[in-house]
């Protein structure tokens, strides 16, 4: 053999290992390395409640697996406004298709305008983190009531609100004609109707809520005596993640949905005039 | 659009030009003619027919797959007249040419038979050859097709297609082939000039085509010229026998995977013939007993052929096929394989007819075709007798192919119009698309000019419009060919852009779902393609050949499922853009005689890149770039095939880098959090999380086949054939699909012993 052919025949041998080598190989792996030991996380914070909740498991490798234990994990959240630390408690659950799953609880209320961090460990180690921002209190104006006895509205504005209102409440503090106690009635306004340059509008039919009101109490609508104490107005807020579920930007090494709902409320002095209008007796403070 | 229309107006003007072109040089004379085999009367490819003057020069042409030369511009006088090819005896005569004379000379070609001590040989019609490759064109004759092993003792065209680099299929089932990045649906299949929709059999062995009904195939991998338009990919142009004009001859065979019928005679003998098929798989009885293993495949096709000589210079063809396939390919993935259930199938039926008339008039140069076809798809999924995804594809199409030989040009034109009606029901796997009954007409003409400017060199320009009235769209494509024979060294080239209305819709992100529904370019957006290929053939003897090929495909407006990290049971469709990019080296050692091996690498890259919202969410990255499924990184393939003492033994071995598919992060229960949901009570929905797409890549791929089979002569004209082989002959374990929500594997096919029988009557 020729010093020359010994070159061709490297590669040649080169080549036919590198085939055999890679040709044996017959096993797969189809799990990404990413979500080995990865989270799933389901809840939001609710500023509504006084006890939080979230679902957590791991992701299984296949549908037919069982739940993975979630033994060493620890849930817990930071309040990044105050440095409040709290550790979250596990709960196994039943679900509503007799299958089993882990909750993890934490009494507290969540506050607007705070950023929380639900922290997941395992074995003392960070291991996920998702944050929930809650809703900025927004500026709200109110303008004058207009209208006659039967249409009697008025407008309000809420600017700045860059997180999405889902449900308003107006609420009336009302005292019956026998004085037998001041009564709170919500009337629901369903979602806001417009949005504008920002904020949103949103108009309120005193008129119409008077009937709202009496309807409550069990009176007729002829009462006349009914006294209004106070108005005001409660707004729920979704968080922005709401709006797309499937983005997951809050989320750190986690998957699912993790978010927040905050509420505020607000209140305001009808005048005289359109109290009387809406055919109560003006009892609010100040007038 | 006007500048289409003014177009369209040069090319309808062209015909009159080329008359009054023809009218000029009417002073020279033409020569032209059929060639057949004397034996059956079949046409012969490739025939070189030589033209020679008293002074010794010579002029000539080779055949086509109508066995049709032309040689023009002749000066008058007196000529010799030979047509030559391996396998048969010279045929020669004198010829006197006058002027403006065109003449019709067919020849009927005598089979050259050599004795071998006890065992008559008949000469082996030639193999075109693997590394007969030429910007991108490879001509297949059923000659090749035998030299690879099969498990039917019938071999099968899709069996060596899959042979050849550049090709991918997703195995030996499925009946998916991806050609130099394109996807099933962006291939065009001609039997005949008859469109056949998805002619490919769900066992990967087998497709419409035994080798026993073609006469040739030419396979385009790309850069196809103006002739062919409406797919992104390729273009399979299948020629069919005509079927034997002499006699009556047939052919039985039985082996573990597929039984056959064949027969073929005259009609009107030298005149009329007919030529039948028909295949039925018999995996339930053979192959699935041969390894104890559940095979889920049935599939069977009818084809039928009545081919006419109506005199010299005309001939007509009638040619039916009917195909079905049904089977199980995937896994129910919610589905425990302990539990007894109704599986989800997959069925798929076509049915084709179509005539074609070929002829020469008498007063001028010109070869003249005219092709009216149906054709029709009926595709559906789901579970036996209640598919959950159906759809149906008709297609009405008529063509008219014209050539004038003026000298040393070839122009090449013609007209064609097509009717489509699509109807797909698509239950809900495709969101975003609302499908309803689609009506797609499709107008336009082509030319085509062939300029031999100097020995050796010839140029193809070529322009195709394409219009669709029915989507207001038209198209003008250019298309460019050059080929460059000097001495052993052959260099080519091609290039073209393409349109196709008319697309495939499928699910890619589920290997075990092949259901196609075909719909007209949803979005408004019409997929396009641009192919560009060069290449290089040398034959520095008659047992060597070598061929290098390069190809680049720029495609854009694709269309494919979305990626989503919810559930694969349904999606959206989305854009994607794309590209496609790779060489193919092949060597060809010896002649089909005795020894011939042939050795060759495919080397591609496929990248998809999408704009998709629901990948920039997933990524964070405004363009997501990802291989397909079907990108197959490298591919080897060794086939060798030796002729000993009657024997026949042919061995091949296949090697593929492993496949793209989807990696899972993991299975959650995701609940819907669309309001105020208690996640302590609401279960949620079952889901797998994918990553990015794509990621991961399935093992190798590899196989060695074997097989061996003798003729025996067991009357004056009759023969048994005996073969027998070995599938994968030493157990690979090949994936063919993995299910991520079990993880459950579905290999391809095992270790598998074959035995066939075929009884010839010749």
């Amino acid at each position: 053999m020729s010093t020359t052919d010994r070159p061709f025949l490297t590669i040649i041998f080169a080549l036919s290992f590198i085939l055999l080598w890679s040709g044996c190989e017959n096993s797969i792996d189809p799990i990404a390395d990413e979500g080995e030991n990865a989270f799933a996380v389901f809840g939001y914070l609710d500023m509504r409640v006084p006890t939080q909740k979230v679902r957590v498991e791991l992701l299984r490798p296949t549908i037919l697996s069982d739940p993975i234990s979630l033994e060493g994990v620890q849930v817990s959240t930071i309040d990044r406004n105050n440095g409040t630390f709290q550790i979250w408690r596990d709960s196994s659950v039943v679900l509503d298709d007799g299958s089993a799953g882990v909750v993890y609880v934490a009494q507290f209320r969540p506050e607007l305008g705070h950023t929380y961090s639900l922290l997941i460990s395992r074995n003392d180690k960070l291991v996920a983190e998702a944050i929930a921002e809650l809703p900025i209190k927004p500026a709200v104006t109110v303008a004058a009531a207009v209208g006659d006895s039967v249409n009697v509205t008025q407008h309000l504005t809420f600017l700045e609100l860059t997180d999405q209102p889902v449900a308003l409440f107006v609420l009336y503090e009302v005292i019956p004609p026998d004085d037998s106690g001041v009564d709170l009635v919500r009337v629901g306004y369903g979602n806001p109707r417009m949005a504008t340059v920002g904020g949103w509008e949103f108009d309120i039919d005193l008129s119409t809520d008077r009937f709202a009101i009496l309807n409550a109490l069990g009176l007729n609508v002829g009462t006349k005596d009914v006294k209004l104490k106070k108005v005001s107005m409660e707004m729920t807020l979704f968080s922005k993640e709401w709006s797309q579920p499937e983005k997951g930007e809050n989320l750190e090494h986690v998957l699912g949905f993790f978010a927040s709902v905050g509420v505020f409320e607000h209140s305001w002095t009808l005048n005289s005039e359109t109290v009387t209008k809406m055919g109560f007796v003006d009892a609010q403070q100040g007038n | 659009m006007s500048s289409f229309l003014r177009l369209v107006k040069s090319v309808l003007i062209l015909p009159l030009l080329l008359v009054f072109v023809a009218s000029a040089s009417a002073q020279t004379a033409t020569v032209r003619g059929f060639v057949t085999d004397s034996s059956d009367g079949q046409p012969i490819p490739g025939v070189n027919v030589v033209l020679s003057d008293v002074s010794g020069g010579l002029s000539g042409a080779a055949t086509d797959t109508d066995g049709f030369y032309a040689v023009s511009r002749i000066v008058p006088g007196i000529y010799k007249l030979k047509a030559s090819f391996v396998g048969f005896k010279d045929h020669e005569i004198d010829l006197t040419l006058a002027a403006s004379e065109i003449q019709t000379i067919n020849f009927k070609m005598v089979v050259e038979e050599t004795e071998l001590g006890e065992v008559l040989v008949e000469s082996t019609r030639e193999t075109a050859g693997a590394a007969n490759i030429t910007a991108g064109l490879q001509t297949i004759r059923p000659a090749d097709i035998s030299l690879v092993p099969a498990p039917d003792i019938s071999a099968d065209l899709v069996n060596y297609l899959t042979s050849l680099p550049g090709i991918v299929s997703q195995g030996d089932r499925g009946g998916q082939l991806f050609i130099r990045g394109g996807e099933p649906t962006q291939n065009m299949v001609l039997l005949d000039g008859i469109q056949i929709f998805q002619p490919f059999h769900i066992v990967g062995f087998f497709s419409a085509f035994p080798a026993d009904i073609i006469n040739s195939a030419d396979v385009y991998a790309g850069g196809f010229g103006a002739r062919f338009g409406g797919r992104l990919s390729s273009v399979m142009d299948i020629t069919a026998r005509t079927g034997n004009k002499q006699r009556m001859v047939g052919a039985a065979t039985i082996a573990p995977f597929v039984s056959t019928v064949r027969l073929e005679g005259p009609l009107l003998p030298g005149k009329v013939s007919f030529l039948a098929s028909y295949r039925q798989s018999v995996i339930e009885q053979g192959a699935s007993k041969l390894v104890d293993q559940e095979l889920p495949f049935e599939f069977g096709d009818i084809f039928a052929k009545i081919h006419a000589k109506l005199g010299s210079s005309a001939q007509l063809s009638i040619t039916g096929i009917q195909t079905d396939d049904n089977g199980r390919l995937g896994l129910d993935p919610l589905v425990d394989s302990e539990v007894e259930t109704v599986p989800d199938e997959i069925q798929w039926e076509n049915l084709a007819v179509g005539s074609r008339l070929i002829f020469l008039p008498a007063s001028l140069p010109v070869f003249a075709e005219l092709l009216i076809s149906y054709s029709s798809l009926n595709n559906k999924f789901g579970p036996p007798g209640d598919p959950t995804q159906t759809t149906n594809a008709t297609l009405f199409s008529f063509a008219s192919n014209l050539t004038h030989y003026v000298g040393t040009t070839d122009f090449n034109w013609g007209i064609f119009l097509s009717s489509s009606k699509l109807d797909s029901d698509l239950g809900g796997i495709f969101q975003n698309v609302d499908l309803k009954v689609e009506y797609i007409t499709e107008v336009g003409a082509y030319l085509e000019p062939v300029f031999n400017p100097m020995e050796g060199l010839s140029v193809q320009p070529g322009v195709r419009l394409q219009s669709f009235p029915s989507k207001n769209e038209s198209f003008i494509e250019p298309r460019l060919r050059v080929v460059w024979n000097t001495g052993i060294h052959r260099l080519s080239m091609a290039a073209g852009t393409y349109h196709q209305e008319l697309t495939g819709l499928n699910d890619r992100r589920n290997a075990g779902d092949i259901f196609t529904a075909w719909t007209a370019a949803p979005n408004g957006k019409v997929p396009e393609a641009k192919h560009i290929i060069a290449g290089y053939r040398v034959q520095p003897t008659n047992w060597i050949t070598f061929a290098a090929e390069g190809f680049y495909k720029d495609l854009t407006n694709l269309v494919v499922p979305e990626w989503t990290a919810f559930p694969r049971f349904n999606t959206n469709i989305q854009a994607a853009d794309g590209t496609a990019s790779g060489f193919d080296i092949r060597l060809e050692l010896g002649s089909s005689d005795k020894f011939q091996t042939t050795i060759s690498w495919g080397r591609s890259e496929v990248k998809y890149g999408s704009k998709a919202r629901a990948l920039q969410i997933l990524t964070g990255e405004a363009e997501v770039e990802y291989s397909p499924p079907h990108d197959r990184k490298d591919q080897i393939n060794i086939m060798t095939s030796l002729k000993l003492k009657g024997f026949n033994f042919n061995v091949r071995w296949q090697f593929g880098t492993g496949l793209p598919f989807n990696e899972s992060l993991g299975f959650d229960r995701w609940v819907l959090l669309d309001s105020l949901v208690n996640v302590t009570e609401i279960p949620g929905e079952e889901r797998v999380l994918y990553g990015r797409p794509y990621t991961g890549r399935l093992p190798t791929y590899h196989r060695l086949d074997i097989s061996l089979d003798r003729e025996f002569r067991i009357g004056p004209t009759t023969f048994l054939t005996i073969q027998t082989g070995i599938l994968n002959a030493y157990d690979r374990r090949n994936l063919f699909f993995l299910d991520l929500f079990t993880l459950r594997r579905v290999d391809q096919l095992p270790f598998i012993p074959t035995l066939g029988i075929k009884l010839e009557y010749k």
